[in-house]
């Protein structure tokens, strides 16, 4: 045993990882020579000191970060290298540390490379592609020339037809065709609709489900039969902005309902507002009522607009059951629009077009919009509702711009309707950096079921700041008085929110959370309500009281009074600030006249004192008008943008509003 | 790591492999402080060991189905976080210093006189020690952390290393010295140790 081998020993036999016998064998040896003793203790002194060392803690959790991490690896491709994935989520949470970036950068700088090698390699497929063409176009090229001589302009048959859609998009490197995503990123569980419909330009009108667009009748009149009479779809309107001149001439509220939509109507409503100079239009998306569906022809897509009213985007969903309801669309007659009278349909050049335009109304912008109105610096006023003068007395001027979307219980789940909803169809106002305020509210009654669309709204909408408010987790107990009140014995129930449980408390703490209590307005729905604090808005109402809230912002409340069999929809009740209308309504066939009543009556009330400014008054409840549009049937989720604060207007005629 | 631990981290795994994200997420939370504190000796920098940290449990993830238990899932972590660090320290191998506390506190050592104050002394002597364990090789650099701060046996840090016990043995002897002379360079009067 050399000399080395023994100090190694005597290492080991500090750290006790010597057999028995080694062990005391080194024993000796250290007991016998001093040289080893002493090293062996200066080993022991060093490992002591070693130990000492103050450990080093993480300065934050990288429990979520990894996490997160996790689901993109489960919704990316498996072979692509970690590093390269951890910038993307550097760049979305935010950095870790300060040295993060160099450590990015060496990533951008490694993805750059890998990008260009894929450029490298796709002008490689090009060349080779046109050198295995060019000499057969020549060849067919001279064959042609010769068979048409005298026609030299001809085309030569031999020269490659330009690629396809699919085949640029196979040529593009990977990151540039993530790019066109507006995730950015992989697709992501939940994100699958968005993916089939902001795909690439070229792809909406094959793959996303149709929409289509029918111009409205002239007269401003909706057309029958469209949004508020499909069944299990979703459609949409919006208190428009529109233009002297093109608002309804008649009288209707631009906001407002025709007097046939059936208020039983199931399906989604999303109501835009939208400006639109040229023409009234809406869009339907994936529309099963017939008429409403994409054509195409050739190479040319006409989609037909359909309008119910001016100024306004409308959303229907369609009974989407995979694949099968995009592929009626596709094969719908090409007539088929004609089917209702009151459209006009208008043909687009290209699907591209058409996508173009869509994420133009997604940026706030209207169809047909020109120059001025993409610049969204200064939207058209708002019509006043029984006006078609936004200048006329009573006009809202532009200070009340609602999105909403409803979703009606009695449609598909909810899951299968939020993935239906396009949020590339959902129409925001240009953010307004005056608006210091949250873009969105939603109050549904899940969490989970709802995520995946707000995340996607997210990302369509990233000037919009999103605020979620949802249902506390439900316990066993509500969950099974929710599976009794789904039950025939209680009709009008539904599973998503179980009326009345005393088990069911709304997840007041998300009002702390999101902010709610910044919002200049709040409109909050819900059916089938009870006393105010004995069912979710009541307590999510008390919760803002807390805050204070309603001593800064009106609070506009609809709840629809139970009543056994009528499903909800018969009659409503407001509320608004302290004033409210009792909720007595009757059962009415027209149950937005009900509103407008209540409305006007709210606003005929004098503000209580101390209260001027958060009452909106008059011109507040001319907006609330304006909400009639809700099609009262309410269900649960909302979104609602506070534009500006509402300026001081006239109260608007009453009898105008139906 | 005993086998209380052995068992849950078992049972934490399987619940991963069977779709249970939460269950990584304490596995996360278990070892990521460790994990941490033994890869910010090894590359030297808090946000890399952070990254580092990340990037193996991300990895981790990624391969548990091929974690066949032979060793304890802390032992096959490092192992994959030590990867990790080394093809950063690979990447990095241009940067003058990964540790800037330590090189100032070098630049201190040279210009002052020692504190009287005991305490003071002790702060100084982790320093150097710091300091010192900087300037070993990453080889004898990452095999003391494996042995005095993870407190593994040389069984584990064969597995880690992939090499063999006798090699961990001679390899660890090897860091050792080299680190005492290292510290008796940075201060002849240490040389108590």
């Amino acid at each position: 045993m050399n000399q080395q081998t023994r100090e190694e020993l005597v290492s080991a036999w500090i750290d006790g990882q010597l057999d028995a016998a080694t062990a005391r064998e080194v024993e000796s040896q250290v007991a016998a020579d001093p040289a080893l003793r002493e090293l062996a203790e200066s080993l022991r002194d060093l490992s002591r000191q070693l130990r000492q060392l103050p450990p080093r803690s993480l300065k934050r959790d990288l429990t979520p970060a990894i996490l997160l991490r996790v689901r993109d690896e489960a919704g990316s491709a498996p072979d692509e290298p970690v590093e390269s994935r951890s910038v993307t989520r550097g760049n979305t949470q935010g950095a870790t540390s300060g040295s993060h970036a160099g450590a990015g950068d060496e990533r951008r700088a490694r993805r750059r490379s890998k990008k260009g090698l894929w450029v490298s390699l796709a002008v490689a497929a090009s060349l080779l592609g046109v050198a295995i063409w060019l000499p057969r176009g020549w060849q067919s090229a001279d064959r042609g020339l010769m068979s048409r001589a005298g026609n030299p302009v001809a085309p030569a048959s031999g020269v490659p037809a330009p690629a396809s859609e699919g085949e640029k998009a196979a040529a593009l490197p990977d990151g540039e065709r993530v790019a066109e995503s507006p995730e950015g990123g992989a697709s992501k569980p939940g994100m699958e609709v968005q993916d089939r419909a902001s795909d690439a330009s070229g792809l909406m009108s094959k793959s996303a489900p149709s929409f289509d667009l029918d111009e409205s009748r002239p007269d401003g009149r909706p057309p029958e039969g469209i949004a508020g009479k499909a069944p299990g779809g979703f459609g949409g309107g919006g208190g428009g902005r529109n233009e002297a001149g093109q608002s309804n001439a008649e009288g209707e509220a631009p906001g407002g309902v025709p007097a046939n939509a059936d208020p039983a109507m199931s399906g989604i409503v999303g109501q835009a507002a939208t400006s639109d100079k040229s023409r009234r239009d809406s869009l339907a998306v994936g529309d099963p009522v017939p008429g409403l569906s994409e054509r195409q022809s050739g190479d040319e897509s006409d989609h037909a607009f359909a309008s119910e009213e001016p100024g306004r985007m409308a959303m229907k969903s369609h009974q989407l059951e995979s694949g099968e309801a995009l592929a009626e669309e596709n094969l719908a007659p090409p007539n088929a629009v004609a089917e209702n009278p009151n459209q006009q349909s208008m043909s687009r050049t290209s699907s591209g077009d058409l996508d173009s335009q869509a994420r133009q109304m997604a940026r706030g912008g209207g169809l047909g919009d020109g120059p001025a109105d993409k610049s969204g610096a200064d939207p058209a006023p708002l019509a006043a509702p029984g006006s078609g003068d936004p200048t006329a007395p009573g006009s809202r001027g532009g200070q009340l711009e609602i999105v909403r979307i409803e979703f009606d219980a009695s449609s598909a789940s909810w899951n299968e309707l939020a993935g239906q909803l396009d949020p590339q169809r959902i129409v925001l106002p240009e953010h307004s950096p005056a608006a210091n305020e949250q873009d969105l509210v939603l109050f549904t009654g899940s969490e989970d079921d709802w995520l995946g669309l707000i995340n996607r709204l997210a990302v369509a909408h990233p000037q919009a700041r999103i605020r979620f408010l949802a249902e506390e987790a439900r316990s066993a107990a509500a969950a099974d008085a929710s599976q009794a009140l789904e039950s025939k014995d209680a009709p009008g129930a539904n599973s998503f929110l179980p009326q009345q449980s005393e088990a069911t408390v709304p997840t007041v703490q998300f009002v702390g959370r999101f902010g709610l209590e910044t919002a200049n307005k709040l409109v909050l729905f819900q059916e089938q309500l009870a006393e105010p604090g004995q069912n979710q808005l009541g307590l999510l109402q008390d919760q803002l009281d807390q805050l204070g809230y309603q001593r800064r912002n009106p609070v506009y409340r609809f709840q629809q009074p139970a009543a056994a069999g009528d499903q909800g929809q018969t009659g409503l009740a407001i509320q608004a600030g302290e004033n409210s209308v009792a909720e007595s309504v009757p059962p009415s066939d027209q149950p937005r006249a009900s509103l407008s009543e209540q409305a006007d009556h709210l606003a005929s009330q004098p503000a209580a004192s101390g209260e001027a400014e958060s009452m909106p008054g008059a011109a507040g409840m001319a907006g609330l008008a304006q909400l009639e549009t809700a099609r009262i049937p309410v269900q649960r989720l909302m979104i609602f943008v506070p534009a500006q604060q509402p300026a001081p207007a006239a109260p608007a005629p009453a009898g105008d509003r139906n | 790591m005993n086998h209380a631990t052995g068992t849950a981290d078992g049972e934490l795994i399987a619940a991963t492999l069977g779709g249970d994200e939460a269950a990584f997420g304490q596995l996360v939370l278990r070892y990521q402080d460790r994990l941490f504190n033994g890869m910010v000796r090894v590359v030297r920098c808090e946000a890399t060991a952070a990254d580092v940290v990340q990037d193996a449990f991300v990895l981790a993830w990624r391969r548990l189905e091929s974690f066949a238990g032979r060793s304890g899932f802390y032992t096959w972590l490092f192992q994959i976080a030590r990867n990790q660090a080394i093809s950063r320290i690979r990447a990095r191998k241009s940067a003058v210093s990964l540790d800037g506390p330590a090189e100032s506190s070098a630049g201190q050592l040279a210009g002052t006189t020692p504190p009287p104050d005991q305490h003071l002394r002790q702060d100084e002597d982790r320093m150097l020690l710091e300091q010192a364990l900087g300037q070993l090789s990453d080889e004898h650099r990452t095999i003391i952390v494996l042995r005095e701060m993870e407190d593994m046996d040389y069984e584990q840090i064969a597995s880690v290393l992939e090499v063999p016990v006798g090699t961990v043995r001679s390899r660890l002897f090897r860091a050792r010295i080299q680190l005492r002379d290292e510290l008796l360079r940075l201060d002849p009067a240490a040389g108590r140790v």
